[in-house]
This record gives structure tokens, sequence and C-alpha cells, in this order.
């Protein structure tokens, strides 16, 4: 187990696909933003796989990248936001609900990683 | 010197706090109040009325008096009476509490941020205004914020958890931080003091604050602030507040405890747990919007435009994560988001399952209305993070910004909480009232009949009128206002009454009924069983239809009179005494004694009835004409094991006509459609074959679940021709049942032919092999839980549907000709009415009705009774056991008696009533024609009729319409009639008038179409509806025929011999003839010492009695022979009569001694065989540990009788074979409160003296 681990870290396709990550970080950033965004507004069916996907997908960008919890709470800051809009415009509707989720989520997030910093 | 100083900024917080202490003084006007909703606040108007009826004794007073536990608000009770002494007003006392509620909770959520803030920061002199502003404003979203001001109009008992939580918090947390027991003392002083907010009803709001307010406390001492925890001052607290709560607790645990009590079964009981709890979530939480839970906003009511000011404050918290990362901040934005998961329960879909399977764990079902539940500890958590984000915000502004913030803040606040400060959002207009006040003023006159009613001198229920639904009762205020909620009699009066339908339970359907029927004998024999002396009637119409025309009288007055003068003549009917009116409109009326059953009665007779007495106890009790107080039982084990006991059998036959069957709804879950996922025209629909078949083949026999499975195949084939588009006809079939015949399924191998599934003809006649194969299975030898009739006739209505169905899609499918049509249709018509015609179901004889007795079937002479309404004008003839039985002179007014039988060596006794001629309801009435032409009636001899309509005009006519007489609701009825319509379709259509005061109806109730093609007869029978007044039958074209317009032929119908015929029902009895045994009955002398506790006298029993008390049956009433011999010999029994005499001795100082000895006679019965002691409510006095180590007696025969009551059958050796002595009858769980509010009360005085020694010990050391 131990070799197989060391093999993948000594792998050069590791190597490569994390270059590429890093060459596209504000790309990916946007996507998984992209995706929210999609999922709140366009997307009618709720759905855990999308909500806890794109949650790990954070998870693992953090992870990557060293991210600072100032940068999820932006990303908060943001999403209540466009909620506050949604909800002054529709009250409640499925785009609200979604976001608040998402808001929900994201702040679980940059407060555990707050504590940690 | 130096800790008086107060800073101004504190000044200015007290200033605020006893200015926000007078707003509720500015709700109410002199003498108004602020009561009723659904959880009574009349605690506030006479709270010792109150304790005494509703908390201090272990029985209700609502309807039959069932188990009670009510003792946690005592202490709470006793504080608003000691107020009330002192500022002798319910307005002032109501203003003082909300005050309290609304000023303390604003003070200690300001004191709460204010501390920990100020443990994260001592700087500068401009922070300390931040951190004054800050939880001034924590404390100020925490009473003024859109949540709860709402709150105010919806109060219960546990509402003073407003200010609890911030108080016991803050207390906690100096406790935690000082490790000072003082905090300890203080706060289980105060926890004593409101102790419902600590009880079983304050469960849900205790255990979704406490337990996380007591962990961010741990929290925040042993990570944040490195200290250690006091775990051993924590135990001794917890024990010091199960110890002081124990009054309540202790009856309440023991309750839950108990298999089979309430409690039990909502706390660990599937129904408690899933029914209860789980149904009620999952119905509730898809509608709970998280966003509304984000911004601070009320769930389920209608969005007001100013809630979008409120999006503020997430803008405010959010912000101040970008400059705040403090562990403190951190904490309380986590435990802000674990309550808005809990308060909005629809963070993701994992969230929701999860809170789900919680409600699997027991007690769990508390968090049913979880929005409701949660929001105190929300709304805590919620301000403690508005605090602390608002001060990290204010540190960032300029004194101008900050002024700005704080100052549209407070706008906000006050702006949207205007209608509250004001009073207004209290003083709602009554639901659905004609916009009546809610801010009453008691009504001096109502207040004197309360007296009035206190004093009445016999301990008999009280029927209240106007009747409503729900326990409520309405009254007017001396000013233009009402009281509706909870009864005051029942809560003030310390009477038991009915005052709603809801309250008679089980016997509220068959008194609704009598009273629609003005059956007056049988609405007075129920009210004597209830044990009903008087009745209350408010005849004021304003508290009726002028005001409230619908809620709270919306059911029980589509039977009840719909009028106070309808009110007047139902109360004169009823033969009641008045005996009191005060101001012309508050009546009191009591009963003769002749139709009274005293509370606690010798059975005069004992009687086995082989029904559900609830359900018409009436029945029964017609055959006692001279004295109601009889004792029925209904269960059959109690007859078999106790048969020495019963005087009297009274059996009813049972009708056992087929009939029934034909009505009978089956109780499984009925399958969802099933989808169509496979094309006709698939390669792979051979496999969708062979998995129907393996599916069915699993059934290894005939049962219910095989039955749905078969429909549910069969409707398949209805939904791939209805849900596939254009699939192809074959054209060249005649009949699908020859197809059917002669058609094969193509093995798997031979793939050429699978595309024979792709028609339309092969897909019926598949459907048509299904059905009649489930035929054929329903007739053989099955494990069906029903009949076959009861089986045909559902699978009959599926049949309906199934062709329905296709028709429609035939209809729609736009690629065939009207030639098409007609070939398809023809040939679906004959399928189903080859389907029906092998289905066979017939209808049995309605002239003779079968009827058997089974077991218990004795041995003896039997007197026999047929109900004279049921079979007036028949002309029946009554044969039993095959002999016909001649009838004779009755001195029943109600039953008509025939010859005597003698029963020997038998199971069961068949008989049948045989009607020779039952009669038409439509005999009399003659065929209407229809209105619109064209189309022609020819009307011929014998009553026959014909219909012509053209095809090119099928435009719904009014065709023919034949009246019935004597239509009746929820009676089943025959139709039958001979029809020739010349291969056409034409339909019968069953019209039905009725409904209540409240709510008409007029709706085609029944629907069939036939077609034949030569004289042919047609019977089927229905069930009339609900409240159904009147009918009518229709005899149209068949509803979904097609209009051709260039077809001029005729369609034609012609019917003769049309009977519609009820299906009779007669009530028969058989009363066994018993010769009396003549031995007399004892003489008793029963008195109420308090409602959990009667003394009876008894004198002269020589011989086994049956006692009974007319209260709603419990395991927990014991029955008592306080003597030497029924000392318990266990170490329970030892130790109970030990405690039982410390308590005596303990209590012999603070008694009543003189009213243990009240010997008066209030009223006396059945000839003074049965004298009533002047009723009292003593707590305490020289006998109350009596019985404390004594064994019960008779509790072998302790049964339920009359439908609700106890009853003991007394034995001369169950009292030492004596003939005169007392016996006491208790509700046990009364005896344990006496217990355990010693425990309370030693306890408490602990706690004070331990708070004194502790306040002396600081002044000490400050000295």
């Amino acid at each position: 187990m131990k070799k197989f681990i060391t093999l993948i870290r000594e792998s050069v396709l590791l190597d490569w696909i994390l270059s590429i990550i890093n060459q596209n970080k504000g790309v990916i950033f946007v996507v998984l933003l992209g995706i929210i965004f999609i999922d709140a507004f366009f997307i009618k069916i709720v759905s855990d796989v999308m909500s806890f996907g794109v949650l790990l997908l954070y998870g693992l960008y953090v992870k990557i990248f060293h991210t600072q919890s100032r940068v999820t709470f932006y990303i908060c800051l943001g999403l209540i936001s466009v909620l506050a809009l949604s909800f002054i415009f529709s009250y409640a509707s499925i785009s609200t609900e979604k976001l608040s989720v998402w808001l929900f989520l994201f702040l679980l997030v940059g407060i555990t990683q707050a504590w940690k910093e | 010197m130096e800790r008086m100083k107060l800073s101004k900024y504190t000044v200015a917080v007290l200033l605020l706090t006893i200015g926000i202490f007078f707003i509720p003084f500015f709700w109410l006007k002199p003498g108004e109040m602020d009561l009723g909703g659904d959880n009574s606040r009349l605690y506030f108007y006479d709270p010792i009325a109150y304790l005494v009826s509703q908390s201090l004794y272990s029985v209700s007073h609502s309807a039959y008096g069932a188990e009670n536990l009510s003792y946690y608000p005592i202490p709470f009770f006793l504080l608003l009476a000691w107020v009330k002494s002192l500022v002798h007003s319910p307005t002032i006392l109501i203003s003082i509490f909300h005050g309290l509620n609304l000023s303390i909770g604003f003070f200690f959520c300001y004191l709460v941020v204010k501390e920990l803030l100020r443990r994260e920061d001592t700087a500068s002199p401009q922070h300390h205004f931040v951190i004054q502003a800050s939880s001034v404003m924590a404390g100020l979203y925490y009473s003024f914020s859109p949540n709860p001001i709402r709150w105010w109009g919806f109060q219960l008992l546990p509402m003073n958890l407003v200010f609890l939580n911030p108080l016991l918090f803050f207390l906690l947390l100096r406790f935690f931080l000082t490790e000072n027991m003082r905090y300890i003392f203080i706060s289980l002083l105060i926890t004593f003091f409101f102790s419902p907010n600590f009880s079983f009803i304050g469960a849900p709001t205790f255990f979704s604050f406490f337990p996380l307010a007591v962990l961010f406390l741990i929290i925040y001492t042993g990570v944040i602030k490195k200290k250690s925890i006091p775990v051993v001052k924590i135990a001794i607290a917890l024990l010091l507040f199960i110890l002081l709560q124990s009054f309540h607790l202790l009856p309440q645990i023991v309750s839950i405890l108990t298999p089979g009590s309430f409690a039990h079964e909502f706390v660990f009981g599937a129904e408690g747990k899933l029914q209860w709890g789980l149904k009620y979530f999952v119905a509730t939480a898809p509608s709970i919007k998280v966003s509304y839970a984000l911004f601070g906003l009320m769930q389920y009511v209608e969005p007001e435009p100013y809630w979008k000011l409120f999006v503020v404050f997430p803008i405010l918290l959010i912000l101040a994560f970008l400059w705040n990362k403090s562990k403190v901040f951190l904490l309380s934005a986590v435990f802000f988001l674990v309550t808005l998961f809990f308060v909005s329960a629809n963070i993701t879909q994992t969230g929701l399952k999860l809170y789900m399977a919680a409600f699997r764990l027991p007690g769990f079902s508390m968090f049913r209305v979880f929005f409701g539940q949660w929001q105190g500890a929300y709304l805590f958590f919620y301000s403690l993070f508005v605090g602390l984000s608002l001060s990290t915000l204010l540190r960032r502004l300029n004194i101008f910004r900050q002024i700005l913030l704080l100052g549209s803040c407070i706008l906000l606040f006050v702006a949207t909480a205007w209608p509250f400060i004001t009073g207004q959002l209290t003083d709602s207009k009554l639901w659905q009232s004609k916009d009546i006040r809610s801010h009453v003023e008691m009504d001096p006159a109502y207040e004197e009949m309360l007296r009035y009613i206190r004093s009445l001198p016999v301990d008999g229920k009280i029927l209240s009128l106007p009747l409503n639904d729900h326990g409520y009762q309405v009254l007017k205020g001396k000013n233009d206002a009402a009281y509706v909620g909870p009864s005051t009699i029942t809560y003030l009066a310390a009477r038991n009454e009915f005052t709603s339908n809801a309250e008679l339970g089980v016997f509220g359907p068959s008194l609704l009924m009598a009273v629609r029927a003005g059956n007056y004998p049988m609405v007075r024999n129920i009210l004597s069983v209830l044990n009903i002396k008087y009745i209350f009637y408010n005849d004021d119409p304003y508290i009726y239809l002028n005001n409230f025309p619908a809620f709270p009288y919306i059911e029980a007055r589509n039977f009840f009179p719909d009028s106070q003068e309808g009110y007047r003549e139902f109360i004169k009917n009823l033969g009641v005494k008045e005996i009191q009116t005060i101001a012309g409109k508050y009546h009191m009326y009591a009963f003769e004694d002749a139709s009274y059953t005293p509370h606690v009665y010798v059975a005069d007779r004992v009687s086995y009835w082989n029904d559900v007495i609830a359900a018409n106890v009436h029945t029964p009790l017609s055959f006692y004409p001279e004295d109601k107080r009889v004792a029925l039982h209904e269960d059959m084990k109690v007859f078999a094991n106790y048969r020495a006991m019963f005087d009297d059998v009274l059996l009813k036959a049972q009708n056992t006509n087929a009939i029934f069957d034909f009505f009978k709804k089956k109780k499984e879950d009925k399958f969802v459609s099933p989808t169509i996922s496979r094309k006709l025209s698939s390669f792979i629909y051979p496999l969708v074959v062979v998995k129907e078949k393996r599916d069915l083949a699993r059934f290894a026999t005939i049962n219910d679940a095989y039955i749905y499975r078969s429909i549910y195949f069969a409707e398949k084939r209805i939904n791939e021709l209805v849900r596939l588009e254009h699939i192809p006809l074959l054209k060249n079939i005649s009949s699908i049942s020859e197809l059917s015949r002669t058609w094969q399924e193509p093995n798997v191998w031979d793939w050429r032919r699978f595309n024979e599934y792709n028609s339309w003809e092969i897909t019926l006649a598949r459907y048509q092999k299904a059905i009649e194969k489930l035929i054929n299975d329903l007739e053989s030898t099955n494990q069906s839980g029903y009949s076959a009739i009861t089986s045909k006739v559902e699978l009959k209505s599926y049949l309906k549907d199934h062709k329905k169905l296709l028709r429609n899609s035939m209809r729609e499918e736009t690629l065939w000709s009207i030639e098409d049509r007609k070939y398809i249709s023809s040939l679906i018509e004959r399928m189903f009415t080859d389907i029906l015609v092998r289905l066979n179901l017939r209808l049995p004889d309605i002239n003779t009705i079968p009827y058997s007795l089974e077991y218990p079937m004795e041995d003896g002479l039997y007197e026999v009774y047929i109900h004279r309404k049921d079979i007036e004008n028949l002309g029946i003839i009554l044969r039993i056991d095959g002999k016909e039985v001649e009838q004779k002179k009755s001195d029943q007014s109600e039953w008509m008696r025939f010859d005597d039988i003698l029963v020997q060596d038998k199971q069961s006794l068949p008989m049948q009533v045989h009607i020779p001629s039952v009669p038409n309801s439509v005999g009399t009435t003659r065929w209407k024609k229809p209105e619109l032409i064209p189309s022609s009636v020819e009307e011929g001899p014998n009553d026959s009729i014909t219909l012509a309509i053209a095809y090119n005009f099928l435009a719904d006519t009014s065709g023919l319409v034949r009246n019935i007489t004597d239509w009746e609701e929820e009676s089943i009825y025959t139709i039958s009639f001979d029809y020739l319509t010349h291969d056409k379709d034409f339909s019968l259509i069953l019209h039905e008038r009725g409904g209540t005061r409240t709510s008409q109806y007029f709706n085609p109730v029944y629907e069939d179409t036939f077609r034949s093609s030569e004289w042919k007869r047609y019977a089927n029978v229905v069930l009339s509806s609900k409240d159904a007044k009147s009918a009518f039958l229709q005899f149209v074209r068949a509803k979904d025929d097609f209009e051709d317009l260039n077809d001029t032929n005729l369609k034609e119908i012609t019917i003769k011999n049309l009977a519609v015929q009820k299906i009779y029902n007669p009530r028969i009895v058989f009363k066994k003839v018993v010769t009396p045994d003549g031995a007399p009955k004892p003489f008793i002398t029963f008195t109420m010492i308090n409602p959990t506790k009667y003394r009876v006298d008894v004198r002269g029993a020589r011989d086994p009695y049956t006692l009974v008390l007319s209260q709603a049956f419990s395991q927990k009433w014991k029955l008592f022979f306080p003597s030497m011999n029924n000392k318990a010999q266990t170490y329970k029994g030892i130790f109970t009569r030990f405690m039982g005499y410390i308590l005596h001795l303990l209590t012999m100082p603070i008694i009543n001694m003189s009213s243990a000895d009240d010997l008066r006679v209030s009223a006396t019965y059945a000839n003074g065989s049965i004298q009533e002691g002047v009723y009292k409510s003593t707590l305490l006095d020289a006998n109350t540990f009596e019985t404390w180590g004594q064994d019960p007696i008779a509790e072998s025969t302790h049964l339920p009788v009359n439908g609700y009551a106890n009853s003991w059958h007394i034995r001369p050796g169950d009292v030492g074979n004596q003939m005169d002595y007392t016996l006491i009858i208790e509700m046990t769980p009364q005896k344990l409160f006496y217990g355990s509010v010693f425990l309370s009360l030693g306890t408490l005085c602990i706690v004070i003296i331990m708070l004194f020694a502790s306040c002396i010990k600081v002044r000490e050391s400050d000295i």
C-alpha cells in the first residue's frame, strides 16, 4: 500500500494534473461558482449529489491551493447578495431556497476553515 | 460604594428596560384581558380557580374526566395568585407578566452579549460604546424582530421561555466562568417558579435550548477560555433540579414508563413516534422555507412588504466574517447554523432524511412542530450572533457611520414592531368571526353564573349549549368583544363539562344523529349514561351565528339547532327544569332524578350487550325504561369469565345478508397505476411478458396481494393502449373473446411472432385473458381476507375505470377514421359485456334477509324483539331456526315482541326476516320528459317508455328522468329494470341531493353504461351518501358516445319494470329471560373528597353487587377497603405505609380536620338507596393518607362499563364479609404527587438556605 501511495505521489501524471489545475485555478473557481449559479436559477430539481459534489470539489480546491477562509466568506457574501435580491423579487422561490442552502453549506466550510486558521 | 456606581450606559439600558417593561401596559384598557386561543390563559383571570380546576388533581374536568397530569404549573399559578393579590386586577397582572417577559428577555440578552464581548475586549472607551451598542441591538433584535413579535398572538404556557432562555443562559454563563454556586441556586429557584417550561409540555422548548446552551458554555469555558469545567457542581445542580421539579416529573415519569398510557405511547410507541411525530413532520417540512428562517421571519404567514428590509441582518452577519475570526464569534456562528438546521429542516435532502431518522428515537416526536419548537433557541443564538457581528462592524466605522447604522436598525425595529408596541397585534379579530375583538372584559353577570355553577349541589356533569366543535366556549364580554377559548366551566369552576362534539368522543356520533332526528328519548338515554345532571345554556344571539357563522360551530350546527330559538325548543323537548337564570341569558337547567344516573351508584342490573355500547347505547337502555342505573358490559371475554356477575343478557342478531359485501372497503393500500417504459413493438417486450408471468408465479397462494398484482398487470395493458401512440389495428376481429380463446402467446424463441403484441386487439385479448383468470381465482378457494363478492365488486370498479380510459384514448387517436372508432368501440363494448357476464355479480334475494346469532348463545328462554320503526308497514314474517314465530303483545313502546324462543345446545341460531313485498321507491312517481329536442319519447303500457335520440345530435339532453321517493342516507338500494337498446350504448345516472346546513351537494353519484340487442334485465345495488336527502334516476345517451353528423339513424332505448328498492336491515334483539334473584341492593352514601378521591359508605351489603363510578375508565382508579387485613405486606407497601405516617405527622398542623367528618347529604336517588354527600375539593385532611400501604380490593373485577365508566364487582369476601363498611375510590397518581411534592418542597428549602448561605459568605468575604 505504501509503495502504491509513493508511486502515485511520485508519478509524473499526478504532477502534470496538478500543474494543469494550478494553471487553471481561476477557471476552476469560476466553473464552481457557475455550477452554483446554474443550479440555483436553471435547475428545478433539488439534488444532494450536486450540493455535496460541488462542496467536495471546493474542499479539494481549498486543500490544494491553501485558500483562506476569507475567500469562502467572499463567496458567502456573493451568495447572500444574490439571495437577498432573489428574496426581494420573488420571496421564497426555488432559487431563493437553493441559494439559502448553498449559503448554509459555504458558511459551514468557511467557519471550519476559520477555526483551523 | 465603588460597586454601586453605575455607568451612563448602564443607566441608559436600565431606562430602556423599564420602558420596554411598560409597553404591554398600553395594550389593554382597564378591565380588559388577553385570554383565549388554543391554550387558555384563564389563569391570569383567576389563578387559584384555575389551579384547583386544572392542576391540583390528576383528573381532568373536561368531558369524561380522564387522567390528566398537570401538576407542573402549580408554583407558577401560586406566583400569579400572589401577584394578583397585590394588584387586584387581571389586566395589570397580564401587563406585568408580559412586561417582565419582554424586558427581562431584552435585558439578559443584552447582558449575555455584553459579557461575551467584554471578556474578548477590554480596549478603549470607544469600544465600550461599541460593546454596549451591539449588546443593546442584540437585545432589541431578540425582542422586536418580526418573528418574536408574532409569538404574542399565539401565547402558550411555556411562553415564558422568552425571558427564561436569556436569563438562565446568563446565570449559567456566570456560573461556568466564576464557579460560584449562587448563580445555580438562583437559577434553580427560577426554574421552580416557572416549572411549566421544565415539564412534559415544556419539553420541546427545554430540549431545543438547554442542551445546546450548556454545550456552548462548556466549549466556551473549556476550549476558548481554557478553564476547568466544574463537573461535580454541575452534577449537584442537576440533582437539585430533578428533586426540585419532582412534584410533576415523578408522576410524569411513572406515566411515561407505564405501558398503555398516552405518555408511554407518545414516547416509545410506534403510533407516537411515526404516526403522530414523523407523519406530521413529513407533511409540514416541505412547506418550511430556509430563506424565511435565515432572514429571521415567520413561517406560514403571508409575506409582508417590510420583510424585504430584514435581508440586511444576514448581510451584516456575513460581512463580519471578513474581519472577525475570534473563536467566540465562530462558536456563536456554529450554534446559529445548528439551530438554523433544526428550525428549517430543509438543509439538503440528506439533512432532511437524518432529521426524519431522528423521529425513530424515543421522545423525538415532541419536535413534530419543529419550526415552532426550535424558534426560541434559534432566536437566541441569532441574536447572539447579531450582537457579536455588529460589534465587529461598528469597530470599523467612524462614529457618524456607527450612529447611522444603529439608528437605521432601531428605526427598522420600531417601525416594523409598531403594531406590536401599540397592542394592535395582540388585539386581533377573533378567527372567522364578524370582526369581533379579542381583548375582552368579563361580563359580571357571567361571573355570577360561574359562582352559581361552583355552588351546584350535585356532583354531576354539565352539558354546555350551544354545543361547539372543539371544547371551546364563546362568551360576550362587558365590552364589545368576546372570549373564545377553553371553557371557563371546565377550567375555572372545576365541574366536569361537555361543551363540544369532540369531547363527546365515541358517544358523539350517536348523540348528534339522535339530536338531528329529534329522537329525544335516545338523547335523554345518552345524556343519562354520560352522568349529565345539568345543562348550561347561553342564549345570547351575539355568541352564536350572528357573529360566529363558522368557527367554532361548523360541525355541531349540522346536527344541533342553528338558531337560539331552535335551542330553546330543543331544551324544552328534553324535559329539563330551569333552576337558575342570570341576566336573562345565562340559564341553568337540571334533569329530574329519574333521567339521571349519579356519579357513583350500585348497578340495579348488570347486563351483557354484544355490540359496541357507545355506538348505540340507547338500544340496550330502551329495555330499562324505569331505571337507568345499569352496568352494561360489551366485552365477550368478561361475559365468559364472570358469568355469575350478570343479571341480563341482551344479544343483537347479526344481519348476514351478502349485500353488505358489496360495500366493504378493502383496507389494503391500492397500487399506483403502472408506468409504461417499453413499446409494444420493442424487441425486448417479450421479456416484459416473461417478467410479469414470473412475478405472478411468485405467489404461492391467492391472497389480496396476488389479487392486486393481477389487476396491476391487467391495468398495465390498458395503460399501454392509452399512453403509447399509434398502436396499429388488425381490423379483422369480430370479438375479443374469440380472439383471446384462439390467440396463443408467442414462445420466447419464436421471435418472428414478437410483433404480434403490437396491436389493439391482441392487447385487449391479453387483458381479457388476465381478468378472466383472476375471476377464476376469486371463485376458487383462496386466502383473501374478503369475500368473493367484495373482491368482484372492487374488480368491477377497476373495469369501469379501464373502460372509461379506453374510450377516452380511442377518442384522442388522431389517425383513426370514424369507422375505425366504431369498430374498436364495438369490440371494447362487447369485451366488457363478456367480462361482466363472466363476473356474474348477482344480487342476493332482497325479500329474505338472513340473520344469525353466534356465541354466546347459552341455553335458556329468550324474548325476541324487532324494532318497531324498522319494519313499519312491511308485514314481515320472522323465521327462527326454520320455524315461523308469531308476533305477541309488547310492553315496550319501541320494540315489537315475538314468541319467546327456547335455546338448547346451540352454537348459533339462524333466522330470516321475510318481507313479502319490498316497496318500490319509484312506484308512485312518473317519467319526466326531456327538455331538449330532437329526441322522442313514447310511453307504453305497464310503465314502459321509449327514448329515441338521433346520432347526429348527441348534445347533453336531459333524457328520461324518474324521481325516487323516501331516499334515505347511508342506505342500500337496488335498481333494476328491463331494457332493449338495439345494440346501442345508453347510460344510467343516479343523482343525489343532500348535505348539511353548512355544505349542500347535488352530485351524480352512480353511473353505468349498458347495451343490448334483445330484452335484458339490469340489476345493481347502490349505497346512498351520507346526509343524502333526495335522489332521481336519469337515462341518457352514453356519456362518451361519438357524434356522427352523417348518421341519421336513431339511438333508441325502451325501459320497463323499473324498480328502486331499499334493502331493509331491521334490528333484532334477544333478551334472555332471567328470574330476578330478589337479592336486595345495598344502600350507599358517596361523597367526593376531591376529584381524585371518593368515600362510599355502604350499608346492608349482604350479596355481591356492582359499584359504578361514572368517570373515564382507568386502571389507576383503585378501590380500597382500609382495614388491618388489607395492609400490603410487600417492601413497597411497608415503605408506603411508613411514608404515609410521616406525611400525616408533617401535615397535621395544616390540615382541615373538620372536613373529613362532614356527613351532610346533598341529594338522594332511587328511593333513598343512594345518597350523595356534600362534595368537596379537599387536598389534605385527616384521612388523606389512610389508603397508603393498603392493597386495593376487587382488582380483578375492575372493568369498563357503559362504554367508558369504571365498575367493581364486590363480593362479601372482598370486605371481610361485613355488611356495613366504608370504601375509598382513589386515583393513584395523586398519591405519588403527595409524596413528590414534599420532596420538592424539601429541596426548595435546601436551595433557599444554601442561597442565603452563599450570599452571606460573599458579604463576609467583602467585609
